[in-house]
């Protein structure tokens, strides 16, 4: 690939990263996994029925879609909330695996995020799928659907919770064992992703347990529609970016393949972030891009964020580093982006 | 602090389109006419059919030229579903909702809004041109929604 600038440098990761990978924690990182692509699969066929309904073909019959509101309730809820936590859930956790070259700090945590994700789209699901809640995924009140479909949402949200407090946790216990280092980049912007949306989810989960809940248990007469509707959006802008930043993250991270017997660092110069988007097609070659300017010596890939001490770095033990002017290993091969995060978990 | 050239690039761009975004909000007002609706006060849903001036929703002249319409949304109806004006009048929509969320769109024109219950919802536009002006509910309201319609006819 002549003039390609994205020049991706692989390095054998040392054994240690290798054995990293803890088969009980990766097990429900997985099921979460197929758990979001299972929602994707109904959710996307709801689309289609949405579809082929616009030109008269009707598929809810033979369904089981009693309506195409509770067919797009289903797809709603499927897309835009199923399908987001438990992917950025399992990919986060992973590429957190995969970033600090260690397990998770709780076991128990992983579990638990995948049985309280399942939890939540079994409750739901039921009061979507006995068309008890069709409400779309906004859930406007006063549009009242089943208790046990804000239940369901309740539990999905915590999930997404129990994911950041094991994130917290693994870097408590990574900085014990890594006093003065930085937090290795992927670690650092799945952190980051967690914590901005855990503060956009405190207007989703005060809107359901405080008053939707209560109220379509019957143990509060009204509830105000003004002011839930501005509590989900607190919670449903945010959402847009809680399921972008983990493609971002892809793109800074994007795995060749080589999955569990050579983990393998790419490094993305900050200079190439203008060409990142020609990652998004791999089978074309990446055009040149020239770097004016740019700067010899490591500072060049370490700009960003400094947050007293919470300052993302590649990983240099994982990196090994030649002696090259541009603190770049020598002799890695360039090679083309392969978008596929998720192949090593197969 | 040392930026690269490409990251300049972005950054002044980002900017670029921001500014621009925020004159075409501000041209849209002045030259447009679009406006924001307002919250024009509350009115509790429940009593709401006895409140004035939802008690006798309709249309009246307020002024030579100028109307109000007072629309009463509802699972699955506005109330009145038509109202007829000269061409010229200016007409003050004054909305609410009985019941759940709703929305109002009138066609080809500025006017677009929620209807939100206990709230009440006012827009005002100038009808030039005669025909006539479909409006719609254009927020999920239930198994209903897609029935719900009316117009403003320019005579």
């Amino acid at each position: 690939m002549t003039g390609a600038a994205i020049s991706f440098q692989r390095e054998a990761v040392a054994e240690e990263a290798v054995t990293a990978y803890p088969a009980e924690q990766l097990r429900p990182i997985r099921w979460q996994l197929l758990l979001g692509f299972i929602g994707l699969l109904i959710g996307g066929y709801m689309g289609l029925l949405q579809a082929l309904e616009r030109v008269g073909v009707d598929f809810y019959k033979i369904s089981q879609i009693k309506t195409y509101y509770q067919g797009l309730t289903l797809h709603g809820v499927l897309l835009a909330l199923v399908f987001t936590f438990t992917f950025a859930n399992a990919f986060t956790q992973y590429m957190t695996i995969r970033a600090y070259g260690r397990p998770l700090a709780s076991t128990a945590l992983v579990h638990a995020s995948f049985l309280t994700a399942a939890l939540g789209v079994v409750l739901a699901g039921y009061a979507i799928l006995t068309n008890q809640a069709t409400v779309l995924f906004t859930f406007y009140a006063p549009l009242k659907a089943h208790p046990l479909f804000y239940l369901g949402a309740v539990f999905l949200v915590i999930s997404t919770w129990i994911v950041l407090a094991n994130l917290l946790l693994t870097l408590r216990a990574w900085r014990r064992d890594h006093p003065g280092e930085r937090i290795p980049l992927m670690a650092y912007m799945g952190l980051f992703n967690y914590l901005m949306w855990t503060i956009a989810t405190v207007g989703i989960a005060i809107e359901v347990l405080a008053f939707l809940l209560p109220w379509s248990l019957g143990w509060v007469g009204t509830t105000d529609p003004q002011l839930n509707r501005i509590l989900f959006w607190l919670t449903g802008h945010p959402i847009v970016y809680f399921w972008l930043l983990p493609a971002y993250m892809s793109w800074y991270r994007p795995d060749p393949g080589a999955g569990r017997r050579q983990a393998v660092q790419r490094r993305v110069d900050p200079a190439d972030l203008p060409a990142l988007p020609a990652l998004l097609h791999p089978g074309r070659p990446a055009p040149p891009v020239h770097r004016p300017g740019h700067p010899a010596g490591h500072e060049g890939h370490s700009r960003g964020a400094d947050l007293r001490g919470l300052r993302p770095e590649h990983d240099h033990r994982l990196l090994g580093h030649g002696g090259a002017g541009d603190g770049r290993p020598q002799g890695g091969r360039q090679g083309r982006a392969r978008l596929d995060p998720a192949a090593t978990l197969a | 602090m040392k930026v690269e050239f490409y990251e300049k690039v972005f950054v002044v761009l980002t900017v670029i389109v921001l500014a621009v975004g925020l004159v075409t909000i501000g041209a849209s007002v002045v030259v447009a006419g679009v406006h924001v609706p307002s919250p024009a006060g509350r009115v509790d849903p429940r009593t709401v059919a006895e409140t004035p001036p939802f008690d006798q929703p309709g249309l009246r002249e307020i002024a030579p030229g100028q109307y109000e319409a007072v629309i009463l949304a509802r699972v699955w109806y506005f109330d009145p579903k038509e109202i007829r004006v000269p061409a010229g009048s200016t007409v003050t929509f004054r909305l609410t909702s009985a019941d759940v969320v709703h929305g109002f769109e009138l066609q080809n024109t500025p006017i677009n809004g929620m209807l939100i219950p206990g709230q009440v919802t006012t827009m005002t536009t100038t009808f030039e041109k005669p025909g006539e002006y479909l409006f719609i509910c254009h927020e999920y309201c239930g198994i209903g929604h897609h029935t719900m319609y009316g117009r403003v006819v320019v005579e």
